[in-house]
């Protein structure tokens, strides 16, 4: 494990493939709705609609972008429209035994959720478990990953602002 | 305020500009340590290559290899994103994948977590930065697994617009630190 350590330090992964073998063999149910979420690893895009409906963005095509990072310890969702280069960024962990996203939110906020998978395997649903940073603007508040096939995907996910929600449908195609 | 929202909820920039009139911009007086700091953080935007040094010397790591690491904006200016990894690598995540460090305001604290390979998620907190040019996270708290040691500190040191250092130091099991020096030569 020595190897394994000096490439944590030095961020360097030469043999990411000699670790995969020391994953135990019984997976928790977050573990196994993690390994759900990264079969997502990829380029996406799609349309998005919305609930109430926003005009200035109703119909928009999105790039999504899925990468596992970190060794396999993480997965990294971005979302990003056609006109703007900056983009949120949301981050998939599993932490004592739960699944957990953190969304680095447009809205100076960092809201955390807790995810499952549901019996049938084909959603991972998120929900609110805290807040932290600039409240002002709301927050979002649900996510829900629907798996279609290996090329298409849903995401459902609801911004609060104050007890008002929002919600914004992501219907969306592989593109590698 | 209705569009900025909206724009929250959807992830969809549609229009910048029309945010960037309706948000009181602090000027350079106005703005907080942190601020400061976080705005000398994104001037570090780019991709950067260059050498490590490691110390104690880790035999497994290979000297000649350079480092690779890309720092961007993102969420609209409240977070920077920091990843590495070995130059001349192809960023494929089946084969090349690398930690990610999140960096951010939370409240009046320039704050980062670092995405660690070692399977855990180190929280630093910066120091008031003394000269502008150097900005130093002290080890606040760490959250998953501790089993093969977790990222203790890091410090970031602008030496001009094309040049910069990063200093990183790990905490092995048995607190044994090891440190690694990054000097990075913007290539874009």
């Amino acid at each position: 494990m020595k190897s394994r350590i000096a490439l944590s330090v030095l961020f360097v992964l030469i043999a990411a493939g000699a670790f995969a073998s020391d994953a135990t063999a019984t997976q928790s149910d977050a573990q196994k709705s993690f390994d759900k979420m990264k079969t997502l690893a990829g380029s996406w895009e799609g349309i998005v609609t919305t609930v109430p409906q926003q005009a200035d963005i109703e119909g928009t095509l999105t790039q999504v972008s899925l990468r596992v990072t970190s060794m396999g310890h993480t997965l990294m969702h971005e979302a990003r429209g056609s006109k703007r280069p900056d983009d949120p960024i949301t981050m998939f962990v599993v932490e004592e035994d739960r699944l957990l996203l953190t969304h680095y939110c447009d809205a100076d906020n960092r809201p955390r959720m807790v995810g499952r998978m549901s019996p049938d395997g084909k959603t991972v649903e998120f929900d609110f478990l805290d807040v932290t940073g600039n409240l002002q603007y709301g927050h979002m508040q649900h996510a829900v990953f629907t798996f279609l096939d290996a090329n298409h995907h849903t995401e459902d996910w609801t911004f609060m602002m104050k007890d008002k929600p929002m919600h914004a449908h992501f219907d969306l195609t592989r593109k590698n | 305020m209705k569009p900025r929202i909206a724009l929250s909820v959807l992830f969809v920039l549609i229009a910048a500009t029309a945010f960037a009139s309706d948000v009181a911009t602090p000027s350079d007086a106005q703005k907080s340590d942190s601020q400061k700091s976080f705005d000398t953080m994104k001037t570090l935007a780019g991709s950067w290559e260059g050498p490590v040094t490691v110390v104690p010397p880790q035999p497994e790591m290979s000297s000649d290899k350079p480092l690779h690491v890309s720092l961007r904006v993102t969420s609209r200016g409240n977070a920077l994103v920091h990843e590495m990894q070995e130059a001349g690598t192809p960023e494929d995540p089946a084969k090349y994948d690398h930690p990610v460090t999140m960096l951010y305001l939370d409240g009046d604290q320039l704050t980062l977590v670092h995405y660690c390979d070692a399977g855990n998620r180190p929280r630093m907190v910066a120091r008031k930065s003394a000269d502008g040019k150097t900005v130093e996270f002290d080890f606040a708290d760490l959250s998953g697994s501790n089993d093969y040691g977790h990222m203790y500190h890091a410090v970031f040191t602008v030496v001009d617009a094309n040049h910069h250092l990063e200093d990183w130091t790990y905490m092995m099991p048995g607190d044994k630190p090891v440190h690694a020096h990054f000097d990075l030569q913007r290539t874009k």
